[in-house]
């Protein structure tokens, strides 16, 4: 990790050990959203012409992670990735969520933007007035778009936190920006790296926490911990934890290696059912009751896996690449990659 | 070797990468890399020519036939030859493990006698420590080494000895004080480099189920040999056993084993792609490339003078684990029958699913890693 990475981390953690209740009352995200601009998290990305503290994706992973350990309750990686965009739209105010979804159309008829073709899914915050999301023309332009959540449908995620849904027919004052194919590329990295660093963050919070229980949680005379069947477990979540920050660590450093990030999501998804599903198994039913911890994280962790790509996509996705490299070609497609 | 020195992924070895795949071609259009073969298959002539090719001793020092080469150049030869599957039975452990422990451990006769010898590709060891009552419980031995004028004489048996049939020499792990239980049983061990040519020693094959005479039983009856055989000083055995085997752990043998299967199969899908087999296919290789980042993270990790036990010992259990399931999604989707003697796709698939148990036993049975990772967690 870098100083700054650190430092980063470091502010994450300080403003989010005041907030450690899971509160889901809007009046605590609120204060807590409040601590975050405060400290200028949203502006992590952005360049610093734009004001913004101009640091990497690397660095802005540290504040994700941190947000996975504490579970906390505000959609951090959208909140960076919308700091990032804002200035595409004329320095709009951040007041914006992101949709990770890539299947937007958006066409243009006379001085009217339309979308079609799919849904835009955002987790919500206290004050979210925008969304922004991806979107080709008809004739494969890429578009980065923003929307008004005048007519978003509320639903609730398994985390019990409140995510926005907007129709293509219900998205209102549509404004569009054109941007490259590289935007849209880095716009998926991003959104899927910065969930990969927080289901990091939570699942080492989780192994932390099986880790104290089963040292301490006593039956037939000894604590649990010294059974095999309960020390297999740990060793299997732990080193499926320690596969998925060797993965993560790597797509870090290659902005240019689709497999490496695609590999790390893949990777995060796997590691995060196995982990929760082991640590709800070591925690009896102690872990499965609304008051106990655990779920926090857990719940986390099933939605994380399938947001941005999902875990399975993210596989086809590797797979359908690996079919690409001709025959032979699978050792050249693993290790003569760019960065 | 240089503490900046370049990981192995990095482009400055590109050149070094192309020289071994060039070779690997050769090999391979000379019909001398055949399937179903792995680094455990014995072919003297190929360790020759990979040494020819200066692919042995790369780290070692000049003096001992080596060439003092970065740690990253001999992984980068490591990946491409173990990708390849080449049959490099004949110097692995000699190579990999046997020529480090000497060059450590041993006398400066012995050194100059053996070092040179595996360098040039011309001597085969073989891992002297499993007995048909001592697997995982290594401590339980008690093949024993009693001192006699200028030596020591070896009474006992080893089992499992990969190769010991085509070996010059052995690594026997034995007693040199009596055993005793309780807290003492890891002292009085010893490791004693034995010519498996000394009268007193016997080898004998074991077939295994795939039909190969890999594994073999080894007999020592009062086998003699020097005293300068020794490695360091009698009574260290543990200390040196448990530095051999951490040092074999940042090889990457143990995920690359069924690479070789997984690009048939990769080149099988490829003929009718299908959405089930892209995904089943993408998620071993997202997998493979998480394991392979894990193993860079562990040679970084050597290179900077930390220790990287816990996750070596990890991306162990996890690489073999994808091994097996490489073997398992092969013949999922494969519409072959496999058939034990051959050279093609069917052959390799046969190959692949009768040598899959032997991945999470050899070196380290599964059940013995998990619980040395618990360990590392402070459970155990």
């Amino acid at each position: 990790m870098t100083d700054i990475g650190h430092m980063l981390a470091e502010t994450a953690n300080r403003i989010l050990a005041q907030f450690d209740g899971h509160s889901r009352e809007e009046s605590d995200r609120a204060a807590l959203l409040g601590e975050v601009r405060k400290a200028g998290l949203p502006l992590v990305l952005l360049p610093e012409a734009g004001g913004g503290a101009g640091l990497g994706i690397a660095e802005a992973a540290e504040i994700a992670r941190a947000w996975g350990r504490h579970a906390a309750m505000l959609p951090i990686a959208e909140l960076l990735l919308a700091g990032r965009l804002a200035p595409l739209f004329g320095g709009e105010e951040t007041a914006a969520s992101v949709s990770a979804r890539g299947n937007l159309v958006l066409s243009v008829e006379g001085e009217q933007a339309r979308l079609s073709g799919g849904m835009i899914e955002a987790p919500s915050f206290p004050g979210c007035r925008r969304v922004y999301a991806r979107a080709t023309s008809p004739s494969g332009d890429c578009f980065m778009v923003s929307v008004d959540t005048g007519n978003a449908h509320d639903f609730v995620a398994v985390t019990g936190e409140p995510w926005l849904r907007i129709t293509p027919e219900d998205a209102l004052e549509i404004r569009a920006i054109a941007v490259d194919g590289l935007e849209h590329e880095r716009f998926q990295r991003e959104g899927n790296l910065l969930t990969v660093a927080a289901m990091t963050g939570a699942m080492s919070a989780v192994l932390d926490l099986v880790v104290e229980h089963v040292s301490t949680r006593k039956q037939f005379g000894r604590p649990i911990g010294k059974f095999q069947a309960i020390q297999h477990l740990l060793a299997d979540a732990a080193s499926e934890l320690t596969l998925t920050q060797a993965v993560l660590g790597r797509a870090l450093g290659r902005p240019n290696d689709p497999l490496a990030w695609l590999s790390a999501k893949a990777q995060a998804g796997r590691a995060a059912s196995r982990i929760a599903a082991s640590a709800h198994q070591m925690f009896g039913a102690m872990g499965f009751t609304a008051e106990h911890t655990l779920h926090h994280f857990t719940k986390r962790l099933w939605t994380w896996r399938d947001e941005w790509l999902r875990e399975i996509d993210c596989e086809r996705a590797v797979g359908e690449m690996a079919l690409q490299s001709g025959e032979g070609g699978l050792l050249s497609f693993l290790v003569d990659r760019a960065e | 070797m240089t503490s900046q020195a370049s990981p192995p992924d990095s482009q400055v070895h590109d050149a070094l990468r192309k020289d071994v795949r060039a070779f690997v071609a050769e090999e391979r259009a000379a019909g001398r890399i055949k399937v179903g073969q792995s680094w455990p298959t014995f072919d003297r002539e190929f360790s020759l020519r990979c040494a020819g090719r200066g692919y042995l001793g790369m780290t070692w020092p000049k003096e001992y036939g080596g060439q003092e080469r970065d740690r990253s150049e001999r992984y980068v030869v490591l990946e491409e030859l173990l990708a390849a599957g080449a049959p490099l039975g004949s110097h692995w452990i000699a190579e990999r493990q046997s020529g480090p422990q000497i060059l450590r451990n041993g006398t400066e006769r012995l050194k100059r006698q053996v070092l040179p010898e595996i360098a040039a590709g011309r001597c085969t060891f073989g891992i002297g420590m499993s007995e048909p009552d001592s697997g995982s419980d290594l401590a339980s031995i008690s093949t024993k080494a009693t001192k006699v004028p200028g030596g020591w004489s070896l009474d006992g048996r080893k089992i499992w000895t990969t190769n010991a049939h085509h070996a010059e020499y052995m690594i026997v792990l034995c007693r040199t004080s009596p055993k005793t239980e309780g807290e003492d049983r890891k002292a009085g061990l010893s490791q004693i480099v034995v010519p498996l040519a000394t009268k007193g020693a016997s080898v004998r094959p074991i077939t295994n189920i795939a039909g190969q005479d890999e594994f073999n039983e080894v007999l020592f009856e009062n086998c003699v040999v020097d005293d300068d055989h020794l490695l360091g000083t009698a009574g260290e055995g543990w200390r040196l056993v448990t530095e051999e085997l951490a040092y074999e752990r940042s090889d990457p043998d143990r995920f690359l084993s069924t690479f070789p299967m997984l690009s048939s199969l990769c080149d099988y899908l490829a003929r009718q792609p299908d959405r089930h087999a892209a995904i089943e296919l993408g998620r071993l290789v997202s997998r493979m490339a998480s394991v392979r980042a894990l193993w860079l993270d562990v040679i970084a990790a050597l290179t900077r003078g930390e220790d990287a036990n816990q996750q070596a010992i990890m991306m162990k259990e996890m690489g073999t684990t994808l091994e097996q399931e490489i073997a398992e999604v092969s013949r999922k989707l494969i519409d072959l029958k496999p058939e034990s003697v051959g050279n093609d796709l069917a052959a390799a698939l046969a190959s692949a699913i009768l040598n899959a148990p032997a991945f999470s036993l050899r070196g380290g049975t599964r059940e013995i890693l998990k619980g040395i990772i618990a360990r590392g967690l402070g459970v155990r």
